[in-house]
């Protein structure tokens, strides 16, 4: 109804509650400029990293086709070469992408796991052969028992660990050991995956942060990637209903570890 | 006249294949990993051009060329090779002779090291 209510009074606002009001909304503005530029960051970081291996799959495609234009056959090596660079390389681009996906899928809530029994351990052991075929540079030991069987999605749990060894090797520039341990505790009904390194470490400053969305431990060293590996594996770890944390050892590196729950199959591996 | 001398300093291991695997029929070719290693490379190979990338861990491509330039007589031109946002922009601030956007078309490249490795 239009007009003024009978009987209504309107007090006007006081100085406190405006100056309150205020401030508020310039901690609003000033919270959104930091998520923007946040975004900026990180898409500007997303385009170099997905930009990269392109540069190789065009470069190498375009390679192979100039010399068929000359109508030259490529030398056997050099074709090795190519193709396995193109090979590697779309496999590279294709773990970026998915981890676009997978930040989008959790942010709608729509990452879900496909559960069944499978060993742990298994898992692990898949993941350390292709790491120790991919680095020379590094030293690779398992500790692990025979079996360690588990209700998981194992595809999304070995994405986990190969985020985990992957960010050993690539925070251990010059090498060095990258151990992985796993144990099962029965009594408690879960099983713990460790991965050392004794690489860069992370920075006091950065520590409480590293499994935040976009996080980089140390930007200033330029190391790659896009700051979503470790958050994307906290998300898959808690929805497996375990956790993931972070230790320091005194020696250097960092030490992360996964905690899952064994589900109703703990006991018999 | 004798073949002119190229030097590559990228992180990327497979894109310094790349430009080495594309230069390497007429020009010789040097491939650092980093800024420190592309000074101390710089400094034997005695380039006649330097491709340069610039986000590399521990000395990166700004930081190369002011070493570079500083502990060399006659520097050779450098040409940026970048996956950044404003590529020309960054090639101008750095002072660079020329520039490449990643993913680069291979005839641009050859195109480029033909115009500023001719001395």
């Amino acid at each position: 109804m239009a007009g003024k209510a009978k009987g209504v009074r309107r007090s006007k606002p006081r100085a406190a509650d405006l100056t309150a009001d205020n401030e508020r909304l310039r901690a609003e503005i000033a919270e959104r400029r930091k998520a923007e530029a946040l975004r900026d960051e990180f898409l500007s970081i997303a385009a170099h990293e997905l930009k990269t291996p392109l540069t190789s799959l065009r470069g190498f495609a375009q390679l192979l086709v100039r010399q068929l234009d000359k109508d030259e056959t490529p030398d056997p090596m050099r074709l090795r070469q190519a193709l396995s660079a193109i090979d590697q390389q779309s496999s590279k681009l294709a773990r970026l992408v998915n981890q676009l996906l997978d930040v989008s899928r959790i942010d709608a809530g729509r990452l879900r796991l496909e559960r069944k029994v499978a060993d742990v351990v298994g898992i692990v052991e898949d993941v350390v052969a292709t790491a120790r075929v991919n680095s020379f540079r590094h030293e690779f030991t398992v500790r692990a028992p025979s079996g360690a069987l588990a209700l998981v999605d194992p595809l999304r749990l070995e994405q986990v660990f190969r985020n985990l060894v992957d960010n050993a090797i690539k925070y251990s520039p010059d090498g060095g050991p990258i151990s992985i341990e796993v144990d099962k505790n029965r009594e408690a009904g879960v099983v713990r995956v460790a991965v050392t390194d004794r690489g860069l470490g992370v920075p006091p400053e950065h520590r409480g942060r590293i499994f935040d969305r976009f996080h980089q431990a140390h930007p200033e060293r330029a190391i790659g990637g896009m700051g979503l590996g470790l958050y994307i594996s906290r998300q898959i770890v808690e929805l497996h209903g375990g956790r993931i944390e972070a230790e320091y050892p005194d020696e250097g590196g960092t030490r992360l570890v996964v905690t899952i729950p064994s589900g109703a199959v703990g006991g018999r591996a | 006249m004798s073949r002119r001398r190229v030097l590559v300093v990228e992180d990327d291991e497979t894109i310094g294949e790349l430009i080495e695997a594309a230069l390497t029929e007429n020009y010789d070719v040097a491939v650092a990993g980093g800024g420190e290693t592309g000074l101390e490379l710089a400094a034997r190979f005695k380039p006649h051009l330097v491709l340069l990338d610039l986000r590399m861990p521990g000395l990166d491509g700004r930081g190369f060329a002011a070493k570079y330039r500083k502990k060399t007589r006659r520097p050779a031109p450098i040409a940026v090779i970048t996956a950044v946002r404003d590529a020309p922009q960054a090639a101008a601030a750095l002072g660079a002779q020329g520039f490449l956007a990643k993913p680069f078309d291979l005839g641009e490249l050859l195109n480029l090291v033909a115009r500023l490795a001719k001395g």
